[in-house]
């Protein structure tokens, strides 16, 4: 029976390093040796303090200006109206160096809130900061309350231009954004129970939810920006408003779906623009509340957040032992953080909750381009240009040329454009989920990833995997040995004889070109004499193959 | 320093030749090829399938001309122009009034295909019980499904079941399917068949893809215990072995083919481009999947408050799928391939006709496919959808469905990919073969042109008595086998009707069968057994 009870002792490197690999971009030796000695109760409170950032928002290396918001270091913003289409890069730019800097599980959490409520638009771009206070609120959200979360972002800038809530009015239903908010944000699409009815909700009840939704609209311009905010409790971010001359005040009939639930009609004459707009935000939080009352919302969050984070197999037994009473957890006050801290601290997690510990879970998740190219960054403390002493190599050479274009958009992710409304379809397209984003398409990216990390002329940074190694190798002399320490710290578990076999001779000792002995005498030199390059030649053999290997690509 | 690092293809992965139902499968072995085209000449042939990725607005793509003013009423601000400079395009005046169509200005190009009979428009295309999410939607037409709930969770792709039972990829140099356009590989390839026959060249440098393949990757560790890790890693070898397998293939086909004519600048027509230059090398890959996305327009289907609804959104979407569709036509006959291609639109859904007052209009369900080819028989099938019972609340709804998607793949299929009936059953298309096949191939050029029910129940080990039938019938089966399996009763919706699960012993097997629930009309009967493999079909008359 898979169990949600706590894992109990210390985690020993194996469950760190799986810990660290699941819950965070930032997996290293150092880490891994530290969380190897705390209880997965202490390491998860470890990982729960958030670090402060390296920077609040993007610094524009042309202008040294902040971009967005007045800086108390970096001074007065500079908004630049014809460089809207870099911003957007940049902000991503930004958010992905501090996610591989990110000591604690936010990052992480910020992502999988991404790909609960995904927005994307090339048409708005980075412009006037939509797309950023976007990023703000589900960072700001990540580990809080989803149901205050559920109306903040319904009045989100961008969320109402990317499904077109911002054109919902009385006079013009538009019903995009309702009709996502039930079948991706919130309860999901059940089978169809016959026509227009989807088990959790009908068509009807699609044409209703986008009433209640008429009248939020969008702030348009930079000046603009600002001056409708979430308020000071919930990180007085940008956000839209509410418009009373676009909404419709009638009343809403549910189907049974929703226990034929009405919110009645208002009658507006003689109220107030403020009584309003009071009306307008109790009818979206009614209408919330009506949906996150239904059991199913809080178990499709909870099943989305088991895949994330744990397994893309969802048996009956997972359903019941698992989900259920992980989604009673969060239907108690819909805190995310504790939802996932008691999901990350299970027995289950660590498969530890029956007599195999190693056949479930561990290596049970194909790693998303990100998850590859941040945590490859991280172990090999990839020296990433500085953001402010180098910022044009920072943002434009290596994040938004090497980074987004050449490693995640080709291997299919760019990481906040996915390819449809509903996001990437690893993360919701069963029965594949997680294994879509290995195939033949993505193979090559992924496979050439060692080998870009390696040419200065795709990243702008000379890298020596001499370094890496002589920083986190106990005893490189011995081929054997480098060779294990390297894939204990790369892969989710350790390697056989004849794999160790391979890889020292066929790679590292170069199909028997070169001896044990020769290699050591080589390793000895150069510690004498500090010259590594005849040791980087082979070492960077290795290091291809190691990242190129079918257990790198699994977490 | 040159390392082979692909393991060869393992025993596994060349799993050699397909066994179904313990014969061996190809979409020839039964045919009748009434017309004598030569089986090379068959196996010559392609299916391009054009996805309009977010479901394109049908009506706006084809405007009914004797409903023209109902049309202006429903799309007050989205309507295109009768006359003048902008105008929409007439078709065919020589159709039928009730029959004309006014296709949207941008798709000129289509109205030249149409004119010189390599076009027929499939009016009214939908499936039984439309589901208006793009995913549930897109999912259902790739894995061959509707929204009934006997046909919602099929496993497979439609196009892995085909090219399965159709070929034996171990005779084929070629994946048997390419997909071009988007990352994410296709549900339509989807298989659990362990040998993959698919290929995503998204992205790559097509004359490349080889050399880029064949320097990377290890061989496959060995020694994992039984887990999920090791079934991660079995999988990823997998794509592995496939990619090492038709990547050579790929660059070197690529590299021997060419193209006749330049294209315009169009994401699309890169794609067909690749297409064409591939068959002309020699592919005798038989599904190619492109795609072009953004036909999800609700808003801005139109530029706001212009007077110029001939441009924007919808109108570049349409613009460059007609240049890009005839820049390739035009391509294949330069190159003196085109008999071998024929290219099909599809779309997750249409749109609703009632516009949603954002410039826009929100998602629906019936919607045209276009099917383009040499040996298309050119024209227009169906009818002119009825607007005067469209309100806002009222919009198409199945019931004015007058095609299934299915009817128009499977007419492709079996009419120009030689399909037999066995490889239509193991499609899971079987309810729409026979006359519910739509007449979309030359006569001279089908394959199996008009074979009749009878000489397919020959072949079968099927056979019911008496046929027609009332209440009561025997069913005889000669199972090859003993299994646990079921007899199905579809109608001709494809909606199963009855299902009764049965126990089949090898040899002769009858049945008496209670068919008194049944309305009068044709069905379908089929045997399947334990693994959804069809056994045998018959269509039956129940009076």
């Amino acid at each position: 029976m898979a169990s949600l009870s706590p894992h109990n002792g210390f985690l020993g490197k194996r469950l760190a390093k799986h810990l660290l690999r699941r819950a965070t971009y930032r997996v290293n030796k150092e880490r891994i040796d530290e969380f190897s000695n705390y209880t997965a109760a202490q390491a998860l409170a470890k990982l729960s303090i958030r670090p402060t950032k390296n920077l609040q928002q993007p610094i524009f290396y042309e202008t040294e200006k902040p971009w967005i918001d007045d800086d108390p270091i970096y001074g007065k913003a500079l908004y630049i109206d014809d460089k809207n289409a870099l911003l957007r890069s940049h902000v991503i730019a930004w958010w992905l160096d501090e996610a591989r800097r990110d000591t604690s599980y936010r990052s992480k959490m910020t992502y999988f809130l991404y790909t609960n409520f995904t927005a994307t638009s090339n048409l708005l771009n980075g412009q006037k900061g939509a797309f950023y206070d976007y990023l703000t609120l589900l960072e700001f959200f990540c580990l809080g309350d989803w149901k205050e979360f559920a109306f903040q972002i319904t009045k989100n800038n961008f969320m109402l231009f990317f499904l077109n809530n911002t054109e919902n009015k009385v006079q013009n239903p538009n019903e995009n954004y309702a009709r996502e908010f039930l079948e991706l944000f919130t309860i999901g699409k059940g089978p169809q129970a016959g026509p227009r009815d989807y088990t959790n909700y009908t068509e009807e009840d699609v044409v209703e939810a986008a009433k209640v939704l008429t009248g939020w609209r969008m702030t348009w311009s930079q000046e603009n920006r600002g001056i409708y905010r979430t308020g000071l409790d919930f990180g007085d971010i940008p956000c839209g408003y509410a418009s009373p001359n676009h909404h419709d005040f009638n009343k809403k009939q549910f189907s049974h779906r929703f226990d034929n639930y009405v919110i009645p009609a208002w009658n507006t004459s003689g109220k107030s623009e403020a009584q309003k707009k009071i009306q307008m935000e109790q009818e979206l939080k009614e209408f919330i509340n009506m949906v996150l009352a239904q059991e199913e919302t809080a178990k499709f969050i909870c099943r989305k957040m088991y895949r994330y984070f744990v397994s893309r197999k969802i048996t009956d037994e997972i359903e019941n032992d698992i989900i259920t009473p992980l989604s009673a957890t969060f239907r108690k006050n819909y805190n995310l953080e504790e939802t996932f801290r008691k999901l990350l601290l299970s027995q289950h997690f660590f498969d530890e909750d029956d007599s195999d510990n190693k056949d479930e879970i561990i290596g049970g998740i194909i790693k998303s381009p990100l998850e590859l190219s941040l945590q490859t960054f991280s172990m090999t403390d990839y020296p990433v240009p500085d953001p402010i002493s180098e910022g044009e190599r920072h943002y434009k050479y290596f994040y938004k040329w090497c980074v987004q274009n050449n490693l995640l958009s080709n291997a299919g992710q760019d990481p906040f454009n996915p390819p449809s409304v509903a996001g990437f379809s690893a993360h919701y397209e069963a029965p594949d989920f997680d294994k879509f984003w290995f195939n033949s398409s993505s193979m090559t990216t992924r496979y050439k990833l060692g080998n870009t990390l390696l040419s200065p002329w795709k990243t702008g940074i000379n890298f020596s995997v001499t370094n890496f190694v002589k920083n986190n190798v106990t005893n490189p002399s011995d081929p054997y040995d480098l060779v294990n320490e390297l894939t204990e710290l790369l892969f989710p578990e350790s390697i056989d004889a004849e794999r160790l076999q391979y890889f020292v001779s066929d790679i590292l000792l170069d199909n028997g070109s070169l001896t044990p002995e020769m290699w050591q005498d080589e390793w000895m030199t150069y510690l004498n004499t500090q010259n590594q390059n005849n040791v980087e030649d082979s070492l960077r053999d290795l290091f291809r193959a190691l990242t190129w290997s079918q257990e790198y690509q699994t977490m | 320093m040159k390392r082979r690092k692909f393991i060869q293809l393992s025993a596994l992965g060349s799993a050699g030749s397909l066994l179904l139902n313990g014969h061996r499968i190809n979409a020839f072995s039964q045919t009748a090829l009434l017309n004598n085209i030569p089986s090379e000449v068959v196996d010559g042939r392609s299916l391009v399938l054009v996805q309009l990725v977010g479901g394109n607005d049908g009506l706006n793509t084809l405007i009914p001309l004797n409903q023209y003013d109902r049309y202006a009423q429903i799309r007050p601000t989205l309507k295109l122009d009768q006359s003048g400079e902008n105008a929409a395009i007439p078709l065919d005046n020589t159709l039928p009034l009730k029959d004309q169509i006014l296709l949207h200005p941008a798709l000129s190009d289509f109205k030249n295909l149409y004119e010189a009979g390599k076009l027929n428009i499939i009016r009214g295309v939908g499936y039984p019980v439309g589901n208006k999410s793009h995913f549930a939607g897109r999912a259902l037409m790739f894995k061959g499904g509707d929204g009934t709930p006997e046909n919602a969770n099929k496993n497979d792709g439609w196009m892995a079941r085909f090219l399965h039972a159709g070929y034996d990829p171990s005779e084929y140099q070629d994946p048997l399917g390419i997909q071009l356009g988007s990352k994410k590989p296709s549900l339509g390839f989807h298989s659990s068949h362990e040998h993959k026959v698919d290929i995503n060249l998204t992205g790559q440098d097509v004359s490349d893809y080889y050399s880029v393949i064949s320097n990377h990757g290890n061989p496959t560790p060995t020694n994992l215990p039984n887990s999920e890790y090791a079934e991660n890693i079995d999988f990823i070898s997998k794509i592995e072995s496939s990619a090492n397998e038709y990547s050579e293939r790929i660059s070197s086909v690529f590299k021997a083919g060419s193209n006749h004519k330049s294209y315009p600048n169009h994401d699309l027509a890169n794609q067909l481009k690749t297409v064409a230059r591939l068959i002309k090398g020699g592919s005798k890959t038989k599904i190619f999947l492109v795609s072009i996305g953004g036909f999800d327009t609700h808003s801005d289907q139109v530029p706001s408050g212009s007077n110029n609804n001939h441009q924007g959104t919808h109108a570049q979407l349409l613009q460059e799928l007609g240049e890009s569709v005839q820049a390739f036509q035009e391509d294949l006959e330069g190159l003196g391939i085109d008999e071998k291609v024929v290219t099909t639109t599809f779309t997750e859904f249409g749109r609703k006709p009632v516009e949603n007052g954002s410039y826009g209009t929100d998602h629906g369900n019936l919607g045209p496919m276009f099917v383009i080819g040499k040996h298309v028989k050119g024209g227009i099938s169906g009818e002119n959808l009825d607007l005067s019972k469209i309100t806002a609340k009222n919009h198409f709804d199945e019931a004015n469905m007058q095609h299934d998607y299915r009817q128009v793949f499977t007419s492709l299929l079996s009419d120009f990919m030689g399909g037999s009936q066995s490889v239509i059953n193991t499609t899971e298309f079987e309810a729409f073969d026979g006359d519910r096949k739509i007449d979309l191939i030359a006569n001279a050029q089908k394959v199996d042109g008009n074979l009749s029910v009878d000489s397919f129940e020959k072949e079968q080990r099927l056979s019911l008595s008496p046929n027609p039938t009332y209440d009561r019938c025997t069913l005889q089966f000669k199972s090859p086998e003993s299994f646990r399996g079921q007899v199905l009763i579809y109608n001709l919706n494809g909606k199963l009707a009855t299902h009764l699960p049965q126990d089949f012993v090898p040899g002769m097997n009858v049945l008496i069968l209670n068919l008194e629930h049944l309305k009068s009309g044709t069905y379908l009967l089929a045997i399947k057994d334990g693994f959804n493999q069809t056994q045998g079909t018959f269509k039956l008359l129940k009076k």
